[in-house]
């Protein structure tokens, strides 16, 4: 085999020799650096900055990091859950108050009337105001149908009534009302 | 001062005396033992010039492998720049455990392959096909000063199976030592000196064929 090989080598070389006709344009293995480096330049910036860290710098970091974490909680202020409670507790019956009072202020549908009136509370005012009372304005406002003398009389009116009436009257008005 | 003088044991003893070097027997030394040199390689403070270096020492060999494989220049240039552009990216990488220069062959080889690989995926080609075309417009190539003699070997090589043309481009033209193909390709030395056989009695044949036309 290897004398068979030389041969064909042999005859290989003798017909086409040992160049392969291949060539390259002058400066290209010149410009081949530059051009390569060109390429790395990104890599070769950003991994060369200059900038250097202590030693151990980076192994003692993480306990750096939580010994200044622990110290800062101490300084938190805790506020108690009930404190926080009550204070909104009462914010909020405040509020409750001023809803409740609103509502009733605003809810209400009943229109003020002479019929809502409690008796007592006329009566009280007509005995307080009676100059107020024009006996004019009276005499147009009830007309005289609106009276049943018959039921006047027929009213039940107690003898107690009658002799509270007599005893605590003034002379005077019983003398106009006579007249 | 010999170089074999130089082949201490004690790296210390070494390192002392390299410092005090001029740079050109720095330049031979690397050739020789390369254990400081990638150390260098490795250091991110000398690692730019380091690299430098290498560029200077290894740039026109790589460029050739590669261009026999790929033919056009301007391919060439393509993947040789990728090439060293992945050689620096991996060198943290490399363990010594194979020499510098095997190392960085390898790599060039696979961008050159995975490069022709791609383009004839991508054309829906066979590699051989898509080479020996290329190989046949060599005439017309400004990157190209050869005869017609030079362009039928060059079609001959592109018609071989991949790993014989591989071995026949560093074997015949680079004159490489079976061992040193063999950590390039990680093919046993028995392996290559087949494949090389194979590759030698097809090319005469391929130049007998012509030659008779």
């Amino acid at each position: 085999m290897n004398i068979e090989l030389k041969n064909s080598e042999e005859f290989i070389t003798n017909k086409v020799g040992k160049k392969t006709g291949f060539k390259v344009l002058e400066n290209y293995f010149e410009s081949l650096e530059d051009a390569i480096f060109t390429r790395l330049s990104e890599e070769l910036f950003t991994k060369q900055t200059g900038f250097e860290t202590p030693s151990n710098y980076f192994n003692n970091l993480e306990e750096t990091i939580l010994t200044k974490i622990s110290s800062e909680e101490k300084v938190v202020k805790v506020i108690p859950l009930y404190t926080r409670i009550a204070r909104f507790a009462s914010i909020a019956t405040a509020a409750c108050v001023l809803l409740f009072v609103g509502f009733q202020l605003f809810s209400s549908s009943e229109t003020i009337s002479f019929d809502t009136l409690a008796f007592g509370d006329v009566e009280n005012w007509v005995e307080n105001n009676i100059v107020l009372i024009d006996s004019y304005e009276l005499n147009d406002a009830f007309k005289i149908s609106d009276f049943d003398g018959n039921e006047l009389l027929l009213s039940e009116i107690s003898d107690e009534t009658i002799e509270n009436y007599l005893t605590n009257v003034d002379t005077s008005t019983l003398l106009n009302e006579i007249d | 001062m010999h170089i074999h003088a130089l082949e201490v044991s004690n790296n210390s003893i070494f390192l002392n005396l390299y410092k005090n070097l001029s740079s050109n027997l720095k330049l031979v030394l690397l050739l020789t033992d390369e254990t400081i040199f990638i150390q260098e390689l490795q250091n991110d403070k000398t690692k730019e010039k380091a690299f430098r270096q290498l560029i200077t020492l290894y740039k026109e060999r790589l460029y050739w492998h590669i261009r026999k494989i790929v033919i056009s220049h301007d391919d060439a240039d393509d993947v040789l720049q990728n090439t060293f552009i992945k050689i620096f990216r991996n060198l943290s990488k490399f363990k010594q455990d194979s020499k510098l220069f095997s190392w960085m062959y390898r790599i060039a080889t696979n961008e050159a392959i995975t490069f022709i690989n791609k383009r004839a995926k991508d054309r829906n080609q066979e590699v051989a096909e898509m080479q020996t075309n290329l190989a046949s417009d060599l005439g017309s190539d400004n990157y190209f000063s050869g005869d017609e003699i030079q362009i039928i070997l060059q079609k001959a090589v592109a018609s071989l199976p991949e790993k014989q043309r591989l071995v026949f481009n560093m074997k015949y033209f680079d004159e490489l030592k079976y061992e040193e193909i063999s950590e390039i390709l990680e093919t046993s030395v028995g392996g290559l000196k087949a494949s090389y056989f194979h590759a030698v009695k097809k090319i005469e044949q391929f130049i007998k064929s012509y030659q008779l036309n």
